[in-house]
This record gives structure tokens, sequence and C-alpha cells, in this order.
């Protein structure tokens, strides 16, 4: 029991550097310099402390939330398909969600509540027909039957995006979907995190409070049916959640990849590999990686960086360390 | 053994390789498919091309006579089909263009009754579809219509780029069109209507100082895709070109020259520019009005300088923004100059303006004009 | 058999995937006592896991039932199942470097509420069971370092730590060397005499004999069942498995060997 205690102290470490973090993040901006933005001009500025209440505050607590939920998810789906290599693209719930959004922007006028909507509804969809898909495969057991549908309809809502981009418009449409595919937060307001807290939070909840059950669920169906635990059931209770969420990000932000497959992985690294733990380690240092990406994303120049560029580079250079420095994470 | 495991997968990976390389063919001149000589043993007939022009993209390309079917493809066709259609010989030669969306048709519908028969080909055409057309020349603009070039090189069909992006390149791009038409008449008189403008505000902008001109934002705005975003255009396109030519100092520039395209600015750093003028493009689709009285009553833009002066305009328009490499550029030019110098444009007739552009280079009639096209420009949302 | 009610109660138990699928089990009726070790023997293919999947709970029999302690097996909840019944499966997954005594711990499950954490007499129920069987040591290392041998004894700890009245193994010693073997059924004796009922599949005769019971099945019928000596005859084992054997006795008890 001694041993366990460095690693529960590390969580607390990270819930240390995850509060500086986003005190940091507060004073980083462009205005009125570039980068550092001195204490003064909270006090002397009112177009400063404006900005920093009505622009700044949502966008952080946005990134700090949808970091969170992309890596909960992660989490989540690497434990319940025993696989450390899966995340919310195997599922068909990135795809359905930019599937989603390109139809409403070249076919449905594009307003904002008709593209998030939109993008929502179609990630849902995507795990719901993964879903269905799965039960009626007869190929291996439930894991491998899920990512095969999984993959299928990733595959379906791709071609059809694809489709969609053909036909658009290249000087409207395209440019719109395209960057909403790149993922930023540039646009978001109190509003936007108003709207998805109350789903992103239960669903958080949730799948916090089953985290050691997560432990079981990847194991056998048998074995988890021996321990009374129902894995169908738990699974679909915790896939929801997870999907439910994402949906919520990602309609918001577009698409952040790279988040859900690599921030499990380090925070496995850091505070082993019980559920217990490793889920709020993936939590806290997900929302520090998005955070601190999109700090970057909005200081860095005078134009955005899209969101998902950064996170896809900084993700992929992590990927390597990892890869280079010894075995990933751990599978046979 | 041991050598073949080796072996076999480096094998495959050179075969990727090379099988991936482009295929390079001569493309230089696709136009030299018609001259008889290509290296072959037969007694050559030498026939001297009747037209030759360096296209948008340096190539040479040589055509034996004047073209009597013209197709127009590429991602912006309507750039080209503007610019053609002020050329009598353009308007009567087309036979197709391409069509994505709802584009050309808008304009070009009113001024052409003709205009959608004119065959119109489906998205992004294979050279198939193109040559069904048998035209004998093919304008298109863009990286997209390169292989295209290359496909009805193969085919005889000759291809010539525009590019349209610079004041510079317009003026070249319209000669050429001349010089294919057998029209430079017409093209010069084009020309002459656009460089007089031009040489017109440069020479009234010229004694004022660098310091006294104007910092100037032009950013597009737009809903689509979600949000309302905030994008500034890039360091090379006609948008900074212009605001620079009218006498205003581009806030932007840093910004734009990172990209080739358009860059999403925050408030945060619209704030920290806090230029004298703001200059807003808005989508035809959108109401420019609310889109500024939106702006306007936002807590933070009221603190900007060019808002707290009254200096929120948004760019006109009318069917086709005035912003872009459409041969409109000239109206938002005099537009943009009139704005950011009143003081010394104070003579400038916006109206007047319009009138000409559209009786001199499209020769239509007063009729049409004011009761199609007028109503549908607004010159002075702020 | 003693005169007590049967902890386990097969009647004509048969058991097929869905109509049009062939029964995997045929007509299976077998009783077993409380306080035994029984083996399945047979040859791969001849229902042996099926027929643990289906006194787990896991499998519904599609004819025929079950009874466990005198119940039908259906009417207990899934939570009383698993106080009864613990599993030790024959491929345990583990994809991630849980350490042994997390591992261990997740048996505990039955006797957690949906989004209880495990409590400190969990863990030192888990850390005890670790010490029946000697894994002490390496409680703290990641299972999946550990040898086949170990790995085994976690799984039979976990399972351990479930309290569970009945033991089912599957192909336990399958991929064990004979050290191995003799410790995990060493274990299982052990078990057996504080009380448990063990059930366990193998295609090993030899490893079978230790057994109360040798039940005998061949493509999903039952050949033979009773005590080792009685079952493991060269006739039975030949028409079992379709070879010549040979049996011979040792302090009376069989030995089978094959013949080339």
């Amino acid at each position: 029991m001694s041993e366990r205690n460095p690693r529960s102290r590390r969580l607390w470490w990270l819930l240390g550097a995850v509060l500086l973090c986003l005190a940091g993040s507060v004073l980083l901006g462009r205005y009125p310099g570039p980068f550092l933005t001195p204490l003064s001009a909270l006090r002397d500025d009112r177009l400063a402390l404006d900005l920093i209440l009505n622009l700044r505050l949502p966008r952080i607590a946005a990134a700090f939330l949808f970091g969170m939920v992309l890596s909960a998810s992660g989490a989540v789906f690497q434990m319940i398909f025993r696989n450390p290599l899966v995340d919310s693209g195997f599922l068909g719930v990135s795809q359905g969600a930019a599937f989603g959004a390109s139809l409403a922007i070249v076919f449905g006028g594009g307003a904002a509540w008709a593209v998030q909507g939109s993008a929502a509804g179609f990630a849902v969809l995507g795990l719901a027909a993964s879903y269905t898909l799965a039960r009626r495969i007869r190929l291996g057991d439930w894991v491998l039957r899920l990512v095969l549908a999984g993959i299928a309809v990733s595959a379906l809502f791709s071609s059809a995006t694809g489709a969609i981009k053909y036909v658009a418009d290249p000087n409207r449409h395209l440019p719109d979907i395209t960057f909403w595919m790149l993922g930023g937060l540039w646009g978001i307001t109190w509003k936007d995190v108003v709207q998805v807290l109350p789903v992103i939070v239960p669903c958080l909840v949730i799948i916090y409070g089953l985290r050691w059950r997560l432990n079981i669920l990847s194991l056998r169906d048998e074995t988890a049916f021996s321990l009374g635990v129902a894995p169908g059931r738990e699974r679909l209770i915790l896939l929801i959640a997870a999907v439910a969420s994402t949906a919520a990000a990602v309609s918001k932000a577009g698409q952040v990849a790279w988040v859900g497959l690599i921030v499990p992985h380090i925070a496995r690294r850091i505070v082993g590999s019980d559920a217990q733990r490793a889920l709020p380690a993936s939590m806290l240092i997900g929302s520090v990686f998005v955070l601190l990406c999109d700090d970057l994303a909005r200081t860095a120049l005078s134009g955005e960086i899209p969101l998902g560029i950064l996170t896809s580079f900084f993700g992929t250079i992590l990927f390597l360390v990892l890869l280079l420095k010894r075995k990933l994470g751990s599978w046979r | 053994m041991r050598g073949a495991r080796i072996l076999s997968p480096l094998i495959v990976c050179v075969a990727v390789v090379l099988g991936s390389l482009p295929a390079r063919t001569n493309a230089q001149t696709p136009g030299s498919a018609l001259r008889a000589d290509r290296g072959d043993k037969r007694v050559s007939v030498r026939t001297e091309p009747a037209i030759e022009v360096i296209d948008a993209a340096g190539r040479t390309v040589r055509l034996a006579k004047t073209p009597e079917r013209i197709v127009v493809i590429g991602k912006g066709p309507h750039f080209i089909l503007h610019l053609l259609y002020m050329f009598p010989e353009g308007r009567r030669r087309l036979v197709g263009t391409e069509r994505r969306g709802k584009t050309a048709s808008e304009f070009l519908d009113l001024i052409d009754l003709d205009f959608k028969k004119k065959a119109p080909l489906g998205v992004a055409p294979g050279p198939e579809a193109i040559a069904a057309l048998h035209p004998d020349l093919v304008l298109g603009k863009g990286s997209s219509s390169e292989r295209m070039s290359e496909a009805l090189a193969g085919l005889g069909i000759p291809f010539v780029y525009l590019s349209l992006e610079t004041p510079e390149e317009f003026f070249r791009d319209a000669s050429n069109l001349g010089l294919i038409l057998g029209n430079e008449t017409r093209a010069a008189e084009i020309l002459a209507f656009y460089r007089s403008r031009v040489g017109r505000l440069r020479s009234a902008l010229s004694g004022i100082a660098a310091e006294r001109k104007p910092h100037i934002l032009l950013a597009m705005a737009t809903d689509r895709g979600g949000k309302v975003s905030l994008q500034v255009p890039a360091a090379s396109w006609m948008q900074t070109i212009q605001v620079r030519t009218a006498g205003g100092v581009p806030v932007w520039l840093d910004a734009g020259e990172k990209t080739a395209g358009w860059m999403i600015v925050n408030l945060e750093q619209i704030a920290r520019w806090d230029a004298d003028k703001v200059f807003i493009v808005v989508w035809h689709s959108n109401d420019p009005q609310k889109m500024l009285d939106g702006f306007k009553s936002d807590p933070q833009w009221k603190r900007l300088k060019a808002v707290r002066n009254g200096q929120l305009y948004a760019f006109p328009s009318d069917i086709f923004g005035w912003d872009s490499p459409d041969p409109r550029w000239i109206l938002g030019l005099t537009w943009l100059a009139a704005h950011i110098h009143p003081d010394v444009f104070k003579g400038i007739d916006m109206s007047a303006e319009i009138r000409a552009f559209y009786t001199r280079l499209y020769s239509l009639d007063k009729t049409t004009i004011d009761g199609l096209l007028l109503p549908r420009i607004r010159v002075d949302v702020r | 058999m003693t005169s007590a009610r049967p902890m386990i109660a097969l009647a004509g138990l048969s058991f097929s995937y869905g109509s049009g699928h062939p029964f995997v089990l045929q007509e299976i009726s077998l009783e077993i006592a409380a306080g035994t070790v029984t083996a399945l023997l047979g040859p791969n293919g001849s229902g042996k896991t099926t027929l643990l999947n289906i006194v787990l709970g896991w499998l519904v029999p599609s004819r025929g039932h079950i009874e466990i302690l005198g119940n039908a097996e259906d009417i207990r909840s899934r939570k009383e199942l698993s106080r009864l019944i613990g599993l030790v499966p024959q491929d345990e997954q583990m994809t991630f470097e849980l350490s042994v005594a997390e591992y261990v711990l997740l048996g505990r499950a039955p006797y957690l509420a949906l989004l209880e954490k495990p409590s400190e007499d969990d863990r030192c129920l888990a850390l005890r069971a670790l010490d029946s069987l000697g894994l002490s040591d390496v409680r703290e290392r990641p299972i999946t370092t550990l040898s086949g041998g170990e790995r085994q004894l976690a799984v039979i700890a976990r399972a351990l730590v479930q309290e569970p009245q009945i033991l089912l193994l599957d192909e336990p010693m399958s991929h064990l060397d004979i050290a191995n073997t003799q410790r995990i059924l060493k274990v299982l004796t052990e078990l057996r005499e504080k009380g448990k009922t063990i059930v366990f599949t193998t295609h090993d005769p030899n490893i079978a004999e230790v057994a109360d019971m040798v039940v005998l099945l061949k493509k999903g019928r039952l050949q033979a069942a009773g005590a080792a000596t009685a079952t493991l005859t060269a006739e039975n084992l030949g028409a079992t498995y379709g070879v010549r054997v040979e049996v011979v006795t040792i302090d009376g008890r069989p030995v089978v060997l094959t013949r080339v």
C-alpha cells in the first residue's frame, strides 16, 4: 500500500499544474501586446478587462473542458476496446461529426446552430450505426465486431464528406469546411460554453464514477460477467457518455485530433494503468494539453492557428517520443 | 534466403517510390500539338501559328487561328467569364463553362439570355466532357487546371491560363485575350478604362506622406462554419493591393504574409491593431447592415477607434464582391480611395462610376443598369 | 456421491448457438457434489468450455436445465451468481499493465455497488489471497511481466477474492510446465479441503486423474462420468479420442500412456 501513495501524489501534482496553467492562460493574449498581459492593464484598460472576461475566459474554459472530454473519452475507448491505439475516430464519431458539419455548411445554410447541431447529431449517429452494425456481425468477439463496424461506418462517412466537399462551392463552402475540420476555438463565447455544459458535465461525472469498473470492462466478457458486471450494458453506458460528450465538444471546436489517442498513454505512464488513477490523470493532462495548444493558437501569431494542427503536431511528437523511449504504453 | 528477405521489401519500396513520381511530359508548349513537325521523319510542312501568347503560367501558347469555340473551367470560372464578356467575340464564342454552385449565372444571366444554354459542364469536368464540346480553346485559372491542360494538350486542345490576381496580371490577361480573340482594339479600350482610373488615383495620392496615410483593416466577415469569423486576406491578394493603391496602410500584413489564403484573426488582435478605419467585406448572402449593427452593438467593438469615430464600413457589393479578382476590382478600388481619403476624392460620384463601368465595359444600356443592377448594389452601409 | 443435495445438477442439457447451428452439447445429465474436484476431459471441440460457460451462467441452455444448490440458475441475480461462482478463464486478456495487486483487487467487484470503490478491507483480502498463493513478492509488478505460472496463479487469486463456493477453471494448466502444474494442482486440492467445489477442463488425462470425478466428453455427448479409476480406461479413452492408449495402474492410480 505504500507503493500507491507516490502515484496518488502525482495526481495531486497534476492538479496543481492544471491550476497553474489556467491562471497563466488568463494572462496570455494579443491585447494590449502580444503574449503576456500586464496586470496593470486589467486595472487601467477597460477594453482589456472586457476582452479577458468575454473572450479569453470562455475560450480557456472551453479548451479546458474539451481537453478533459477528449482524453477521458479516449481512455474509455482504449480500455473498452482493449486497444491502446483507439480513439473516437474508430467509431464513426469524428467522421460523422465532419459529415454533419459539411452537410449543414453546404446544404443547410451554415448557421451556427445548424452546423453544431448537425455535427453533434451525426457524431452520435455514427456510434449508433457502428453499434447496430456490430450486433449483426458474426465474427469474433464483441470488441472485434465493434471495431470492424466502426471502421466501416467511419469510411462511409468519410467518403460522404468527400463527396460533399467535391460539390461544395470552392470560394464559400470549401474553406469553411476545411477550417471547421482543422478545429478551432476562435469564436467561443460564454453562450457556447453554457450550451455544452449540460451534456459534458453529466457525462464526465458518469465516466469518472465508473472508472474502477473500467478495469473490469477491459477483461474478457466471461470474466467480467463472472464478477457480477453486465459487460454489454455497462460498456454501452460508458460509450454513450464518452461519445455524447465528444460530440458536444466536436460540434463547437471542430476536429481536434490526437488528444484522445495520446493523452491516456501519457497518463498511464505517469500514474500506472489502473483506470482509477489513469482516468483522472488523463482528464487533467488532456485539459492542460488542449489549453496550452489553444494558448499557442491564439497568441503565437497575429492570425489564428487552427487548433487541430497544433494538437496533431504536438501529439505526434509526444507519440514519437514515447515510441522511441520505450514500448508504447503496454500491450502484448 | 536471407538476402531475398531483405531484397523484396526493398524492391517494393523502390517500386512504390518510382510509381508515385508524376509522369512528366513535355507540357511546355501544348500548342505545338498543332504543329506539323514533331520530330517524325515525315516531310514537315511548317505553318507559322497565327497567334502566340505567353499566359499567366509563363507558358507560350500558339494558336493556328482565332478560336471559335471557347470553354472556361476552373474553380472560379466567373472571374474569367466576366472578363471574357467584355469582348463581344468572347461572349459569342463561349460554348461551355463549368458550373459550381450559384455563381456566374447571376450576373451573366442578366446580361445574356442565352447564358444558361451555353452547355454548362458539371462540376470539375473531365477532359472527355470538355472535348465533347469541340472547343478550340480552353481558358482556366488556378492550379487545379494544371493537369487538365496536360490532358487537353494530348487531345490537341490548347489551354491558356489567366491569373487576374493583381492589376498588372489583369492587364496582361486582358491583352492576351484581345490577342487571342483578334480584337486588340477592345483590349486597349479596357486597359485604358482601368489605367486611367488607377492613374488618377495614384497622382492624387502622390503628394501624401506615408505617415499621413490612415491605418486600414479590411476583413471578411462570414458566419458560415458555425460562427462569425473575421478573416484577413493574404498579403499578395487583390484586397491588400486595393487598400495600398487607395492610399491606406494595411495593418494585417504580418498576419497576411503567413498564408496564401484568408487568415482568421480574433478580437484581441483587432483591438491591438486598432485601425483608423475598418472595412468589412460581407458575403452577399448576409445582410451587411445587420452584420455591422451586430459589431457596433458589441461593447468591445464600441471601444475600437474606428467604431468610435464612425469609420466602420461595409465594403460595397453588387451581385459579386468588389474585393476579389473579379473585374469589378476597379470599382472597389475607387470606392475605397473615396472613403480612405474623402478630402482628396471629394468629387467621386460612385453612381456615375458604376454606370460608366457597366456601359463601357459591358455595353449595357441605362434601363438595364438602373433596373437590374443598381437596386442590388449597396454602397454606403455603415 | 454423497447423499447431500448436489452443488451443480445438469439435467438433459443441450446447447446450440442458435437455430440452424449444430448442437454443441447434447443431453448432458450430471451431478457435481459440493467440496469435490471435477475434471471435464475431452478432445478439442468437445464442448468443455461451453459446458463451463453454461455453469457460469454466461450461456443459457437451449434444452434441459441446470440447478445450482437446488435453485435454477436463472432465478438468481447476476450479483448473487458472482458471489457464488468464480471463473478462471483460459486466456485472460490483460492489455494494460495493472499491477498484480490491482488486478486481484478486481475480484472484489461482486461486493461493490456500481459506483463504489474498493475499501481497505477489500485490499486486505486481496493481499491475503496473494499471500496464500505465494505471490506477495510480485504484487506490485505489472501483471504482464509475470511468468505463465505466476500469471495463472494471479488469475486464481482474483477468482478467490470473490469468495466463491464454486470455482470454474478453463484449461488452467495447458501452458504450464511440470513445476507450475503441480503448484496449481496443490492449490486446487487445498481449496477442496476448504469445501470449495472445483470444476476444471483439461485435455490431458493424467491431469484429470487427480479429480474426484472425471467426465469424458466427445462431440458434446457424455461418454462416461465417474471416479478416475473407473472412467480412465483404455476403452473409454480410445472411444473418446479415437487413439489407442494404454492405462497402467501405479499405486492404485491410473496412468495413461500413449501408444505410437
